[in-house]
């Protein structure tokens, strides 16, 4: 068959029936299944599990859902393509409303300096002095060493061993 | 033999004077509650544990939703009244709460150095 | 902590003929101000910084970015993970 699960224990312990190349090798462990906080991935039932234990645990699931305010999973992934663009054209005119009546450019500029009047000035005078250039080199050489030390300096073990036996 | 971490040391270390320009600096757990914090005891800790808790876990989703990346690095959020950056330390939640006043790059330099130093200790609580 | 840091910017803005020193990090966001370096412009000088660092022969030396106006220049140096801009008056 070509796979590691194609001994006949394996088949006996689990209920996958044709595995490929994306079945998983390892199973998580029902306990698991709580820890792993994102999207739960398929839960592979033993084939002793009971009828009784499968019910009680949907009723569980059934009654943290209810209690449990999950304000992450309001986002709706699956708005419906006219609806988007009804939403998206209202959003822009809002945005429109607001922006003309604040009177705000939204033109971007960069905070630098603004151009020359006569380029030629400029131009023609001394490059860049050798003084400056030392200067920026050093006092960016210190601010990168000042900035290295931004760390947490090390005084006392955090972590401390019990029951030692 | 099991390991613990000192609740002292956690707090004294979570209480490190950062020129008194942070004002809340909280440690979490996957689920939003609250492990260890300090700061002002007038803030409410564990509802900003929660809020940014859920954030986090909101940010996370969309990553893995939609960039198909669900290594989510470092949050940072600008409020009226602050800034707040929130980082992963081994399976914890780390969240600093700053004033307006404190520079971006800053706040994040801080998080990045605390998480790095927490990040050796609470992983060897973790799995043990 | 961020104490040195703080007095190296306190240092550097008293040398002759500088108005402000901007300190940014690879993501373009402030590490720390000084005098009057606009806050705006952290953004610029990190991708300027890494633009021109493109441009040089990556084994030597970061290069020194010089901008020139009529009232001033602006020094810009990156090195690994920081950015240093010092704005000069003339």
């Amino acid at each position: 068959m070509g796979c590691c699960f194609s001994s006949d224990e394996d088949k006996v312990e689990t209920n996958i029936q044709n595995p490929n190349e994306r079945t998983p090798l390892l199973y998580p462990q029902p306990g698991e299944q709580q820890n792993q906080g994102g999207r739960s991935g398929p839960i592979y039932s033993q084939q002793n599990q009971t009828g009784d234990e499968q019910s009680e645990f949907t009723r569980i699931l059934r009654q943290t859902a209810i209690n449990v305010i999950d304000v992450t999973s309001t986002e709706s992934h699956n708005i419906e393509q006219g609806d988007m663009q009804d939403r998206a054209t209202q959003y822009s005119n809002r945005l429109n409303m607001v922006l003309q009546g604040s009177g705000k450019s939204r033109v971007y500029r960069p905070n630098l300096p603004t151009g020359i009047t006569s380029p030629q000035m400029t131009l023609a005078a001394a490059p860049i002095s050798i003084s400056d250039v030392q200067l920026i080199t050093s006092v960016s050489e210190k601010l990168a060493n000042a900035a290295r030390e931004i760390k947490i300096q090390h005084k006392e073990s955090l972590v401390v061993t019990f029951g030692v036996p | 033999m099991s390991l613990m971490c000192t609740s002292s040391g956690l707090l004294f270390r979570l209480r490190i004077r950062h020129s008194d320009n942070t004002k809340l600096k909280s440690l979490l757990n996957s689920e939003g509650s609250l492990l260890a914090f300090s700061g002002f005891p007038d803030k409410d800790a564990s509802a900003a544990g929660a809020i940014a808790s859920n954030i986090w876990t909101s940010f996370q989703k969309s990553g893995q939703y939609s960039l198909d990346d669900g290594k989510l690095n470092c949050v940072l959020v600008e409020c009226k009244l602050g800034k707040i950056a929130i980082t992963k330390v081994a399976n914890l939640l780390l969240c600093l709460c700053a004033k307006e006043t404190v520079s971006y790059g800053m706040l994040k330099t801080k998080i990045e150095a605390m998480a790095a130093y927490l990040e050796e200790p609470l992983s060897q609580v973790a799995s043990s | 902590m961020e104490r040195t840091l703080e007095m190296q910017l306190e240092e550097s803005i008293h040398n002759p003929g500088i108005t402000g020193v901007l300190c940014v990090d690879n993501n373009g966001l402030c590490l720390g101000a000084k005098g009057s370096a606009p806050l705006k412009a952290c953004g610029s000088i990190s991708a300027l910084a890494g633009q021109a660092a493109k441009l040089a022969n990556p084994n030597g030396p970061t290069p020194v970015i010089c901008l020139e106006s009529e009232h001033g220049i602006v020094l810009i140096k990156k090195t690994d993970k920081l950015t240093t801009a010092l704005f000069k008056s003339s």
